[in-house]
């Protein structure tokens, strides 16, 4: 039994009269610790997983397993629950309150978290030490993105998600928060799944999924991923 | 505008429907309660503008105290711009009605004096001719308008009013009641003084329950009737007043300065031209009645002789028949008496007899039983004597037994003896024969056998044996035989003999038997014997008895019977006198009835021939100083207040609305700035596609426009029929006006039409401008987030730190838009302000009631009475005493009450009422009259210093402590001022007073007051059943006109605050369904904005409670603050209101009770907690996805 399990997941939008597909019988699985990166087009359905198995979102058919329970199954308050303590989200665009500190937005997740990190210490973790009295305004896009991650981290959570996490920062920015999920993925053994439509990533980790039109049209393991500072996009 | 984004914006209202409701809501209620509230008093003004022409109410009136003529009326007639004069007579008196027990007394007014009735003269076929017809008679002025049943036809019949306020509550069509002149007969004026109701009018000469002044009485006239002209008198030959209508008067709008204008014009020329008219008419009078007054004084003398024999005449008559009846009861009493004894004594007798019959019953029942005992031993001997005799009998019959046997065995012996002879014969012829040889042959034997047969079978069988076996030997054989044979029978002789001696000594033994048996018996028989002459002695006794009883028995009956019928006889004669004396009796009432009204008829005569004199007298008095008063319109009581309520709707109409107004435009701006900033990337595109800015904002134009025009029209129709009507409600029960018609007022709605688009439109161009400002690529960007701050709470480290994290944003949160802030607390304290002014407004009318007609209040007195003549008002006087000594009346107090008018008024052209309050003891006053320093709350003491006025009167003269008011009077026919000295001002809330000890009085009057009212406590626990009953009491004493309980007083008012309710009750709805569409808009702007942070919130796995709260604690904080805003903001609304609306009579409290915040504050809070469970809803929902896209 994998740590992740989508097993022939449906999900269909409706917009208008118009069905959209997004999810036509997706499976796949992710080990516990993998750094999987879910890779696809525009309109693959690759939010569209993350979304469900972060459980923003359920689905019409099929069946999802985290760490042995099928969370297709949850109601809407236990679905509350498994955000609060066992998902950690990351975002393209960050999503900080824009009226608190580093420090307290990172306090602001783990405050309701039963069994989260130290703040000071998981922002000391990802290099912010020294800016945790800073507003997101007074931060640049990278080192936002670095209080989302730890954010999400500080919760202790069992998956890591990410959706397009460096999306929005240059190249360097970009391979920087890479290598603290790499590092964070083998040091701390978190399982993180990277969603992303960039290609050049992939080498990075040891599971990659590559989606089409809803469907997996591909799983890989990789056996020897590269480090960060060696992919080149 | 292309028509694509044309397109675009027609989808935008459906994309955007909630928005668009939020702006028709505001523009509905803005341009509604502007328009609404607006129309009001131009529909008041025009109801009553048209109820003054279509009723020709007069436009100058004219009085005189020698009274107005018709020689007089028509020099004015001629006059320039005059269209109609007409006269009017009237005559005032007391009213009274019948009581329950239908005796006629006196009423009390609101005022708490005696209760006053005008009867006007009227034409009821005039009147008839326009209430059916719609006659537009120049002639018929101040018209009629018939409310319910008919116009009078006949002297005795009338019409009157129906005023919740004043009009008695027993004036219903078919009642009668009467009017009694003050200190004069109205039989000299009027040719009855009963009259019964036909039916109900109303009149435009009276709007309000304000009745204005009279003579009579204490001064103010409590209510009006009309009469048709042929009841007057042939004595009032003059008119009382002349009503003067004008040819243009209906050129100007009645409220009007251009009509006041018009109208003191032409008074000034009649008063100028009236000088001349009244001195000739001066002259004429004269001449006319000194002869008369002659003739009347002497006419009167000697009525007033006639009368008083005819008095004693009437009163002889009454008397003797009063005796009869009181003696003949004495009589009847007696005879009764003695009936009574006699009946006692024979019943008694009747006892005794009784008595004696039951011990003689009881004796008879005694010896009944002994006779039943007799039977019973009769029964027992004759028993015993049967027994013996049925003894004796056995002994008899053994005696005879014994005797037969004795019979019997001799019988036997004999027998026996025979046969022994017979044998002995036959042995012995044997034995010869035997001898002689000669043996007996068998023949021979068998012949002596048969010859022996009958006597003796055996010897003969013997033979006959012998016989047969003849031969030898058989002769002894025979002999032995028969020898044996005779043994035998001689022993059979032995045993027969001994029987024989058996039964002889059984027969003597028996005979013994026998004897005593038969003595038994005999004995027996004696007893017997005896016992049967006991018991028919004893019958015969009993018998005796019985028939004695039996008599006795019917003699008791009968003399019962005769007593009874005796007795009855006796009482029926009594019945009878007594049925005679009854009818007597009864007929007593009739008598003195008859006694009564001859003596009525009689005074009433010599009253009117007295009135006449004192007329007569007092005409000529004036004579030389006479003048006439010329009046207008504004010296009609409730006129002139009338317009001032609807200008004060007016006032209220315009803060209101500005009120809304600014509301709307706030919430126009949130909205559509808000939709503007959602739009602002398609703005950056449709900018970079080309389009200019005003191209780009006309899709906004539009969108508002659309929807200020459906709010307008619904706003303003809604309006314009609600708004006016509802009002009106309110006023309808203070004033007398017929239903108010709704205009439409072009020019307003233009106004407000205009107003709302511009306000709205402004608000949009401002919405847009902002955003539009910004550069292309800027708009096309997401909106980059806020700058976080630091506030300056986070430099007081203390505080700062122990605040939990939610706080902190919540704080920071607030404070990062000075302006949100701002408007926030605005737009609840705004809500909040116009719940707490309209509570309040609700508090100052009920202190009104609460503060004045209470123990603790400032009017502690319980009743008040009017005494009938002013000698009743000493301390000493029989009706105080009596009052004093009724059960339910404790603690009472002499004032003199009048009413007076002040002539320095706030406002040209009206005056006010004022009562002059004197108490007979200053020291006491506060028992009944709380007077209370106006501005310091403090107790004040009447001095002989000055007078001390109400804060109201003060308010309305303009008076303050130190200076003097003015006021004035009429006493008989002169009007007379005085200069009143104010000391104090005192706070109260109906009515106008100057309280001023009895030396003040004196003083300024050169007279002694007189005191005709006492108030007075009662007792705390009257039930209702007992406080009619106390008021009955009161009002049957001699020397009361009438009473008024201030609990009915209370109940008057009640009703004027009533209207009050209504009219805040207007406003209050209309300012909660703002409070609530604010709210709203507050709640979903701010939730707006954080759209973002709150996903993220549901996506870190805050619980909803939670992501709620985040919202809530800023609600929260922002309520705190807006409704500490409210309160201030409510406070100054509410004396704004105060200040304008005045009603009156009543002066409305200043302050707002503490219920009265709460309430605000609680319906602020429910709305706000309505419209959080709506949020709460919404985020419940909120779509995590959705709100978080990334901008692809």
């Amino acid at each position: 039994m994998s740590f992740i399990e989508f097993d022939s997941v449906y999900k269909s939008y409706k917009m208008g009269e118009v069905v959209i597909n997004a999810l036509d019988g997706t499976t796949f699985e992710i080990e516990h610790g993998d750094l999987a990166v879910i890779v696809g087009a525009s309109g693959s359905g690759k939010t569209t997983v993350l979304n469900i198995l972060g459980g923003l979102d359920n689905c019409d058919d099929g069946k999802i397993r985290v760490a042995g329970e099928f969370i297709n199954e949850y109601n809407r308050k236990r679905l509350i629950e498994y955000r609060r303590v066992d998902v950690g989200y990351v975002f393209q665009f960050y999503n900080l309150v824009p009226n608190l500190t580093a420090l307290e937005n990172v306090e602001l997740a783990t405050q309701i978290a039963s069994k989260a990190l130290n703040p000071e210490k998981v922002l000391d973790r990802v290099g912010l030490g020294e800016r945790i009295g800073n507003f997101p305004s007074q931060l640049s896009g990278g080192e936002q993105q670095r209080v989302a991650i730890a954010r999400a981290f500080a919760k202790n959570p069992k998956i890591l998600l990410c959706d397009e996490p460096t999306g929005a920062l240059d190249y360097n920015t970009g391979k920087q928060i890479l290598q603290l999920l790499q590092d964070t993925s083998r040091k701390a053994g978190m399982t993180i799944v990277i969603v992303t439509h960039n290609q050049a990533i992939t080498p990075i980790a040891n599971r990659v999924i590559s989606m089409r039109s809803g469907k997996v049209v591909g799983m890989k393991v990789n056996s020897n991923p590269v480090p960060v500072s060696e992919i080149e996009w | 505008m292309s028509k694509a984004y044309f397109k675009e914006t027609l989808r935008s209202f459906k994309h955007n429907l909630s928005r668009f409701l939020s702006i028709v809501a505001v523009v509905i209620l803005g341009s509604g309660v502007f328009v609404g509230y607006m129309s009001t008093c131009p529909d008041m003004l025009r109801t009553s503008a048209e109820y003054y022409k279509t009723s020709n109410l007069y436009d100058i009136r004219l009085q005189s105290f020698i009274g107005l003529y018709e020689g007089d009326l028509e020099q004015i007639r001629q006059m320039e711009g005059v269209k109609a004069v007409v006269g009017e007579k009237f005559v005032d008196g007391f009213v009274k009605v019948k009581g329950n027990d239908g005796a006629y007394q006196g009423l009390i007014d609101l005022y708490g004096s005696q209760m006053t009735l005008r009867a006007f003269g009227f034409d009821p076929s005039a009147a008839m001719s326009h209430t059916e017809d719609g006659g537009d008679e120049d002639d018929y002025i101040n018209r009629l308008t018939l409310l319910e049943g008919e116009y009078p036809d006949e002297v005795g019949e009338c019409v009157v009013s129906c005023n919740k306020i004043v009009t008695p509550s027993q004036f219903k069509i078919g009642e009668t009641f009467k009017l009694e002149g003050d200190g004069e007969s109205i039989l000299y004026s009027l040719k009855t003084d009963e009259f019964k109701i036909v039916g109900i009018v109303m009149t435009p000469y009276f709007v309000s329950f304000d009745r204005g002044t009279t003579l009579a009485g204490s001064g103010k006239l409590g209510d009006y009737i009309y009469i048709p002209n042929d009841s007057f008198t042939e004595e009032v030959n003059y008119y009382s007043e002349a009503y003067i209508t004008l040819d243009e008067s209906y050129l100007y709008g009645p409220y009007e300065d251009g009509y006041n204008d018009y109208v003191d014009s032409v008074a000034k020329r009649i008063r100028d031209a009236s000088g001349a008219i009244v001195a000739a008419r001066a002259v004429a009078l004269k001449a006319e009645i000194e002869p008369r007054l002659v003739l009347g004084e002497n006419e009167f003398a000697i009525k007033q002789q006639e009368a008083a024999i005819k008095l004693a005449q009437a009163k002889k008559q009454l008397d003797d028949v009063k005796y009869l009846v009181q003696n003949g009861a004495q009589m009847i009493a007696q005879a009764q008496a003695e009936l009574e004894t006699k009946y006692a004594r024979a019943i008694e007798q009747i006892n005794n007899g009784n008595t004696e019959y039951n011990a003689g019953l009881q004796e008879y029942n005694i010896n009944a039983q002994k006779v039943a005992d007799g039977q019973i031993q009769w029964d027992q001997a004759n028993e015993e004597y049967n027994r013996n005799k049925e003894l004796y009998d056995e002994a008899e019959a053994q005696l005879k037994d014994a005797k037969n046997q004795i019979t019997l065995a001799n019988a036997q012996v004999v027998a026996t003896k025979q046969l022994i002879a017979a044998t002995q014969a036959t042995l012995d012829n044997l034995r010869n024969n035997s001898d002689a040889n000669n043996s007996l042959t068998p023949q021979e034997l068998e012949q002596m056998a048969d010859r022996l047969e009958a006597t003796n079978p055996e010897l003969a069988r013997v033979l006959r044996t012998a016989a047969y076996m003849s031969g030898a030997g058989v002769a002894e054989n025979t002999i032995a035989e028969v020898e044996a044979l005779l043994d035998r029978r001689k022993a059979e002789l032995a045993a027969e003999e001994i029987k024989l001696a058996r039964a002889q000594t059984l027969y003597a033994e028996k005979e013994t038997e026998l004897a005593a048996a038969k003595v038994k018996l005999d004995s027996a028989k004696a007893e017997l014997n005896a016992k049967k002459k006991e018991l028919e002695d004893g019958k015969k006794k009993l018998e005796e008895a019985k028939e004695r009883l039996r008599q006795g028995g019917l003699d008791l009956q009968m003399g019962n019977l005769e007593a009874q019928t005796k007795y009855l006889n006796a009482k029926a004669e009594i019945a009878l006198k007594q049925a005679q004396l009854s009818e007597v009796k009864s007929k007593l009432p009739e008598h003195e009835a008859q006694y009564a009204a001859k003596k009525a008829e009689i005074e009433n005569q010599v009253d009117v021939a007295r009135t006449m004199l004192q007329k007569g007298k007092a005409v000529l008095q004036n004579l030389g100083t006479a003048s006439w008063s010329v009046t207008t319109r504004r010296d009609l009581p409730g006129y002139s207040s009338y317009g001032n309520a609807a200008y004060s709707m007016q006032t209220i109409a315009l803060v209101f609305s500005v009120f809304f107004y600014i509301v709307a435009t706030f919430v126009c701006l949130t909205t559509m700035t808000r939709m503007v900033q959602e739009e602002r990337t398609q703005l950056g595109v449709l900018k970079a596609i080309g389009y200019t800015n005003r191209q780009i904002v006309s899709k906004y134009l539009i969108y508002s426009a659309v929807a200020c025009v459906v709010g307008l029209a619904l706003g303003i129709s809604g309006g314009t029929h609600l708004f006016p009507k509802a009002f009106v409600i309110g006023w309808t029960i203070m004033y007398e006006q017929p239903e108010l018609k709704l205009y439409s007022y072009p020019l307003l709605i233009v106004i407000g039409f205009v107003i709302t688009m511009i306000l709205t439109m402004t608000a949009v161009t401002v919405a847009c401008s902002r955003e539009l400002r910004l550069n292309t690529a800027q708009l096309m960007r997401p909106k980059p987030p806020k700058f976080g701050k630091r506030v300056f709470l986070e430099k007081i480290g203390f505080i700062w730190k122990r605040l939990g994290f939610t706080s902190k944003v919540t704080i920071r949160n607030l404070l990062r838009s000075k302006k949100r802030l701002l408007f926030s607390v605005l737009g609840i304290g705004g809500c909040t302000a116009l719940l707490v002014a309209g509570f309040g407004f609700v508090d100052s009318a009920r202190a009104v009631i609460l503060k004045q007609f209470n123990e603790d209040g400032i009017a502690r007195y319980g009743i008040q009475i009017a005494l009938k003549d002013e000698q009743a008002g000493s301390a000493d006087s029989k009706v105080v005493a009596d009052i004093n000594s009724l059960s339910g009346i404790h603690n009472t107090m002499l004032t003199h009450l009048m009413m007076y008018r002040s002539s320095v008024s706030a406002d040209a052209g009206g005056s006010y009422d004022v009562n002059i309050y004197v108490p007979e003891a200053p020291s006491r006053m506060d028992e009944y009259v709380r007077l209370i320093d106006y501005k310091t709350g403090k107790l004040l003491t009447l001095d002989d210093s000055g007078a001390i006025i109400t804060d109201n009167f003060a308010k309305a003269v303009g008076a303050k402590v130190g200076d003097t008011v003015t006021v004035s009077c009429i006493e008989g026919t002169k009007e007379i001022s005085y200069k009143i000295k104010v000391a104090g001002i005192v706070r109260n809330y109906t009515f106008h007073y100057i309280y001023m000890t009895p030396a003040y009085y004196q003083q300024l009057t050169a007279k002694a007051p007189t005191f005709n009212c006492l108030t007075g406590h009662i007792s705390n626990d009257l039930t209702p059943e007992s406080r009619l009953q106390l008021e009955k009491q009161i009002n049957e004493l001699a020397g009361v006109n009438g009473s008024i309980f201030t609990s009915a007083i209370l109940d008057s008012f009640s009703y004027i605050i009533k209207s009050i309710y209504i009219i805040i009750a207007v406003i209050v709805v209309a300012a909660a369904m703002l409070a609530f569409v604010v709210l709203y808009i507050l709640n979903s702007t701010n939730i707006n904005e954080h759209l973002r942070e709150l996903a993220t919130l549901k996506v870190l796995g805050f619980y909803d409670g939670e992501v709620s709260a985040y919202i809530y604690r800023e609600n929260i904080i922002l309520m705190f603050f807006g409704i500490l805003a409210g309160f201030g903001m409510g406070l100054v609304l509410h004396k704004l209101i105060i200040m304008t609306i005045i009603i009156d009579s009543v002066t409305l409290g200043q302050s707002i009770s503490a219920v009265s915040y709460g309430a605000g504050t609680l319906i602020t809070l429910l709305f706000a907690f309505l419209v959080n469970l709506v949020m709460h809803k919404y985020l419940k929902r909120l779509s995590m996805v959705e709100s978080l896209k990334s901008v692809e």
